[in-house]
């Protein structure tokens, strides 16, 4: 099985080194990390410690990162199969969903590869000027990122298996991105508003839903798991509400995006 | 090596391939004619597995292409009509990369390089490869690792007269190898020289299979490709 799916992983990692997006990505962590380091929130020039960091930059992050997996993803079935170049990869795949698992493998390996050059030399940047107080926080940080990354590259394959075309893929994928990152949190917000009463606000019991809801995005999991990774204090969320849960629920994000990929796939008159 | 059993596609109520069966007996050169839209590759499709017949089934080498294509696919070598390869890839990348997709050995790789006149090209990106290249890279990977099956849909399409002849005598050399070969094409007099059989689709429908001897004896092959294909 590995026979097949190495290769197209190597292939898929390969593309992208040679066409410069795994330089390119590194060169944007880093200057993303080590700019927001330097002036922080205010503007004003100084470095913040690593801890300090990781809040600063991690809602830049939450917009970019699912970004990147996004468009790392949506061609890679819909515009091999518009091209042409899916006939002889399917031809010679003794089963399809080794196909989309070596495109998942190869393609995360590019995130992760740019993830580890990128944050490793900003935390060392980091590091050397604000001391190395709260790495271990940074390198949870960079798994999360990771993570982010690899739920929204899964999504955008399933996306890319869906549609027929390039472009339609690519359509999808804008709307996700927009509905993940920016509607969502308006339609929660509105939701909150409109059920739940300022006495309630003051006694800060959220109802259930609202945590529940988080579950079902994988950058408002990413956010909280920040959250919790860079405060103390989370005495008021629910038992079922934690680091271990969220983590959980990207990784049923990731499999059940390859998953139905797959099957949707299989089934695909090429 | 291939049975094609009542098989029939039919995409978004439309019949495209209408219950056609064949044989394809193993060593033999099967030419497969029709004109533009009888439904030639759509049926070169099914017998690959990229799509599923709608009714019907298509054996190749005893296994159901669509059930049990994993038994198969490593002895099959493919050229599609219109190839595209990956542009970023060099033709030796490429190569290498078909031959580990099919887990076969890397070493015939340059033989067949130098054998269609593109071992000068080997570290060039294929993306920067003229048509006829591109053509010729294509049948080189479908000729990698002495396939059992040979399928080529339009083998010569692009080629300059010394790759078709290139291309007739490694069809004949692969016969000589045991190799089946099933090809499609539009060049009948090519069509005349090297295949042993051929069968004729006209809209959907297998209209004539017999051997290419038995279909001349009185005329071309132009002509009974007339004679069936007329509308």
């Amino acid at each position: 099985m590995y026979d097949i799916i190495l290769p197209i992983a190597k292939k898929e990692f390969l593309d992208n080194v040679r066409n410069k997006w795994v330089i390119l990505l590194s060169l944007l962590f880093i200057i993303l990390t080590c700019v927001t380091s330097y002036f922080g929130s205010t503007g004003k020039p100084g470095w913040h410690a690593l801890h300090d960091t990781i809040r600063l930059i991690a809602s830049p992050i939450n917009l970019l990162i699912p970004i990147i997996g996004l468009m790392l993803g949506y061609a890679t079935i819909a515009g091999e199969r518009e091209k042409g170049s899916l006939h002889l990869l399917t031809v010679y795949s003794p089963v399809r969903s080794q196909i989309i698992i070596g495109k998942f493998i190869g393609l995360a390996t590019v995130l992760l590869t740019a993830m580890l050059i990128g944050f490793s030399m900003s935390g060392i940047i980091i590091g050397l000027n604000a001391g190395w107080t709260g790495w271990p926080s940074y390198l949870l940080f960079v798994i999360e990122s990771f993570l982010l990354g690899c739920t929204f590259l899964s999504i955008s394959i399933l996306l890319s298996s869906f549609f027929k075309t390039r472009s339609k893929a690519m359509g999808a994928t804008i709307f996700i991105w927009f509905l993940f990152t920016i509607i969502w949190s308006m339609i929660i917000a509105g939701l909150l508003l409109a059920t739940f009463s300022m006495e309630d606000s003051l006694g800060e019991t959220l109802p259930h839903w609202f945590y529940i809801s988080d579950f079902f995005n994988p950058s408002r999991i990413f956010s909280s798991t920040i959250l919790m990774i860079t405060s103390t204090s989370h005495n008021q969320l629910p038992w079922y509400y934690n680091i271990y849960s969220l983590n959980l629920a990207t990784f049923v994000w990731i499999t059940v995006c390859i998953v139905l990929s797959t099957i949707i796939f299989k089934k695909m008159d090429i | 090596m291939i049975e094609v059993r009542n098989f029939t596609k039919i995409y978004d109520g439309v019949k495209v391939v209408d219950n056609i069966s064949f044989n394809v007996r193993k060593g033999e050169i099967f030419g497969f004619l029709g004109p533009n839209g009888a439904g030639k590759s759509t049926t070169i499709k099914a017998m690959l597995g990229l799509i599923y017949p709608s009714s019907g089934e298509i054996k190749v080498n005893g296994f159901d292409i669509t059930r049990e294509g994993k038994h198969i696919r490593k002895h099959i070598g493919y050229l599609p009509e219109n190839i595209t390869f990956y542009d970023n890839l060099t033709a030796l990348q490429t190569l290498y990369f078909y031959s580990d997709m099919r887990s076969i050995p890397r070493d015939n790789c340059w033989s067949l390089l130098e054998e269609f006149e593109l071992r000068e090209f080997a570290n060039k990106k294929v993306g920067t490869f003229s048509k006829g290249m591109a053509r010729r890279l294509g049948l080189v990977q479908a000729f990698l690792g002495k396939p059992k099956l040979v399928i080529l849909d339009e083998p010569t399409v692009g080629l300059d007269p010394s790759g078709l002849i290139k291309v007739r005598e490694k069809i004949k050399s692969l016969k000589k190898s045991g190799t089946t070969v099933f090809l499609s094409s539009h060049i009948l007099s090519e069509v005349q020289k090297v295949c042993d059989r051929v069968g004729i689709m006209n809209k959907g429908l297998l209209v004539a299979v017999d051997a290419v001897a038995n279909l001349t004896k009185e005329t071309s092959l132009e002509e009974v490709f007339m004679k069936y294909t007329r509308r």
